[in-house]
């Protein structure tokens, strides 16, 4: 994408983001690990519609800021909520978690 | 704060985090935005504050980006406001209904920056010349006055007259103006 560029350095996911949205990245990934708690709700109440929209905007939204990881998450997101497919669900919110933990950021 | 000398453009769209980032971008390329994280809101803006030019989303709780268009097409005060759509739907089908209700354009999200600023600039250029254009057009049709008419057809039919002597050598018999346009 635009923003960014990734890069895996050990255990570490390095993401080169635009510097002039500097500012707008502690708040959109902070908007991501909330995402994971409602998922995770929205799971147990079966509510696969919310997880649908939810992995839509993910995909939308990930790849503008630089994080195509995001993007990709939120698509596989979006298509397993179609199939109400739990487990798929379960891995890749999974999945989202250890990503937002190894993610480091360079502004550019 | 809102600068007059700059295009104004509305960014509708329900996520937060979409609608942070194309402020910023549009903004720091010198453009006023104002946002709405829904369709109605985005409505009633547009109705207020007249925007240059609209990026819309297209699937939003209430009232979906495709029924926003249709609603501001419906309006002759807003129908001319170009909409490009911002969406996550990249078929074929999406973009061909985007058109069908109105849309100028199409963008699929991930959004590239440059992209978006290349289309906003487009389109909003695009829109000033063919605004340009209806004022010349009003402005021609203001100077033809009637008096102007009546001279155009009396100058035609002198035209006619003087070609029918000149092919038939015969005269059209003088009689009065008005009788000899009917015959005409």
């Amino acid at each position: 994408m635009t923003q960014g560029s990734n890069e895996k350095q050990g255990e570490r996911t390095v993401v080169h983001v635009d510097a002039e949205i500097e500012d707008l990245i502690p708040g959109f990934l902070e908007n991501r690990r909330k995402d994971i708690e409602t998922v995770n709700k929205a799971l147990k109440k079966g509510d696969y519609e919310a997880i649908r929209a939810l992995g839509h905007t993910m995909k939308g939204a990930g790849g503008g800021y630089g994080f195509d990881a995001i993007t990709d998450i939120g698509k596989s997101l979006e298509d397993a909520a179609k199939e109400k497919n739990t487990e798929e669900i379960r891995k890749r919110v999974g999945e989202l978690s250890n990503y937002l933990e190894r993610v480091e950021v360079v502004y550019d | 704060m809102i600068s007059p000398a700059k295009p104004l453009i509305l960014s509708i769209d329900d996520d937060q985090d979409m609608l942070r980032l194309i402020q910023r971008f549009l903004a720091k390329s010198g453009y006023n935005v104002i946002t709405a994280d829904s369709g109605l809101k985005g409505l009633k803006i547009v109705s207020k504050a007249k925007p240059n030019l609209i990026l819309l989303d297209v699937m939003m709780p209430e009232i979906d980006g495709y029924d926003v268009c249709s609603r501001l097409q419906k309006n002759s005060e807003t129908a001319y406001i170009p909409v490009i759509f911002v969406t996550a739907l990249g078929e074929e089908q999406d973009k061909a209904r985007a058109f069908s209700v109105g849309a100028v354009d199409y963008l699929v999200k991930p959004i590239q920056k440059d992209i978006l600023i290349h289309k906003v600039h487009k389109h909003l250029k695009t829109d000033a010349r063919w605004k340009k254009l209806q004022k010349n057009a009003v402005a021609w049709h203001e100077r033809i006055l009637p008096a102007d008419f009546i001279q155009f057809k009396e100058f035609l039919f002198d035209q006619l007259t003087l070609n029918h002597e000149k092919n038939t050598n015969s005269p059209i018999r003088r009689l009065p103006k008005s009788i000899q346009y009917l015959q005409l």
